[in-house]
């Protein structure tokens, strides 16, 4: 819904709400990659990116939120390539080199791994999320998400295996396409 | 041999007593995909984080630099942390100041007024918020004085772009000058020709660390004419920087650079 409401009428109130509902998740991966200080940083140009390229975001090519993380794997990437930068270029000649060498480094392939979750997750939408989190993050049994979803046994072990292997796709691709 | 359903091996990876068990000791396919998906299962486990929420101010800072962009008559940001938010830049179109500029001065166009300020990093980004009320108001009550004075254009300092990067080979060096004109700083750039590129092609000038970075506009043809911010210290921003931008929505320097030169007197 608020995919939808950003799409077509994106007002600093829509984006507020996407704030509330996706900046404590953005936070958090971006204090994964570095000092809290900085993350705040990545925060506010995270919301300001999505802010500016808000003509550019397309619902039907997925959900907000998944749309959000991957901003924020860009701005956490250029936070990195920012710290090499004042490293390595102090002749504005290497800038350009610094800014491309910004890609792999170690810290950063760390956060990798949670970035992917949580982009798939929203990408993957409800019940498919809900029943993930509950069945792996909570060691539910499949029978006791069935009985607090209203939902048969086979229909949560149907879902519960398309998003373990979507998830494990994902990770393959992502190995596939840095290699 | 029949392998086993998806859910039943999902199932088994999740540890979960499925009737299928015993089929996996006599069959490698079943087995590696079990084990397959328990890695899946251990590294979401490992992976996932729990949200953080932010500490407060952020969203503040978030809804003083979109009002930056945000003309004075749209809809304000109905938001608590919209008090925050300062007066908007005087260059719009409600504003008087803005008109005459217009008037007076051939190059200079609202959207580069308010575009060029986009780009600053963070914090010098919060510092201008806070100042702006005060360095705006003074600027336009300059820019409308000299505006009643004879337009005339001063040399004030001049740079040699050299090409660079991927694209440097094929093009010739290009120069920059500031001049200044009906109180107004401009930067001039000026090429031999505009190479053909993917996106297009963005004037900025850099500090001389490279870690800030201002974004002044687009370059359209051979030679462009755009308004320097009027609280921007060219003593503190010496490096003019041609970048090739791709139409991706990011406001951010690609890291593709064709010209590069450092300002001098
Ligand atoms: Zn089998």
């Amino acid at each position: 819904m608020l995919s939808r409401a950003f799409a077509e009428d994106a007002s600093p109130e829509v984006l507020r709400q996407a704030y509330e509902r996706w900046g404590g998740l953005v936070y958090a991966l971006a204090c994964r990659a570095m000092p809290a200080h900085d993350a705040e940083d990545v925060v506010q140009q995270t919301f300001v990116s999505v802010w500016r390229s808000r003509q550019s975001y397309d619902p039907a090519s997925g959900p907000l939120g998944a749309w959000i993380v991957t901003i924020a794997r860009r701005r956490i990437a250029d936070h990195w390539k920012a710290r090499s930068a004042s490293e390595l270029a102090v002749d504005p000649e290497t800038l350009a080199g610094a800014l491309d060498r910004g890609e792999g480094d170690p810290v950063l392939d760390a956060v990798q791994d949670s970035l992917t979750v949580q982009e798939e997750l929203e990408h993957i939408g409800e019940p498919q999320r809900t029943i993930v989190r509950l069945a792996v993050l909570e060691d539910r049994s499949t029978a006791w998400i069935a009985d607090s979803l209203a939902m048969p046994v086979g229909t949560v072990k149907s879902h519960l295996s398309r998003a373990l292997r979507r998830l494990r796709d994902r990770w393959e691709e992502t190995h596939a396409a840095s290699a | 041999m029949q392998h086993l359903p998806d859910e039943t091996l999902a199932a088994l990876a999740l540890g979960e007593a499925a009737d299928g068990a015993p089929h996996l000791d006599d069959c490698p396919a079943c087995r590696s995909e079990v084990d397959s998906l328990r890695s899946t299962a251990d590294r979401f486990r490992l992976a996932d984080l729990p949200a953080l929420p932010p500490p407060a101010g952020v969203w503040d800072r978030i809804a003083a630099e979109i009002a930056t962009d945000l003309p004075a008559d749209a809809e304000a940001p109905a938001t608590a942390g919209a008090s925050a938010v300062p007066p908007a830049l005087p260059f719009t179109p409600s504003s008087g100041a803005a008109r005459g500029l217009e008037e007076g001065a051939e190059v200079t166009s609202i959207d580069v007024a308010r575009r060029r300020r986009r780009r600053f990093s963070a914090g010098a980004l919060i510092a201008a918020c806070a100042a702006s009320a005060a360095v705006a108001a003074s600027a336009a009550v300059v820019v409308v004085t000299q505006l009643t004075g004879e337009p005339r254009s001063i040399g004030v300092s001049e740079a040699t772009l050299d090409p660079l990067g991927e694209l440097g080979p094929s093009v010739t060096p290009a120069r920059a000058e500031v001049v200044e004109q009906d109180g107004q700083r401009l930067l001039v750039v000026d090429v031999d020709a505009l190479p053909e590129v993917d996106g297009y092609l963005d004037v900025w000038l850099l500090d001389a660390d490279a870690q800030q970075m201002v974004s002044l506009g687009v370059m359209d043809r051979e030679t462009t004419q755009l308004a320097l911010p009027a609280d921007l210290d060219l003593a503190a921003y010496p490096i003019v920087d041609v970048s090739v931008e791709p139409y991706d929505g990011d406001p951010t320097h690609s890291g593709n650079s064709v010209w590069r030169g450092a300002l001098g007197g």
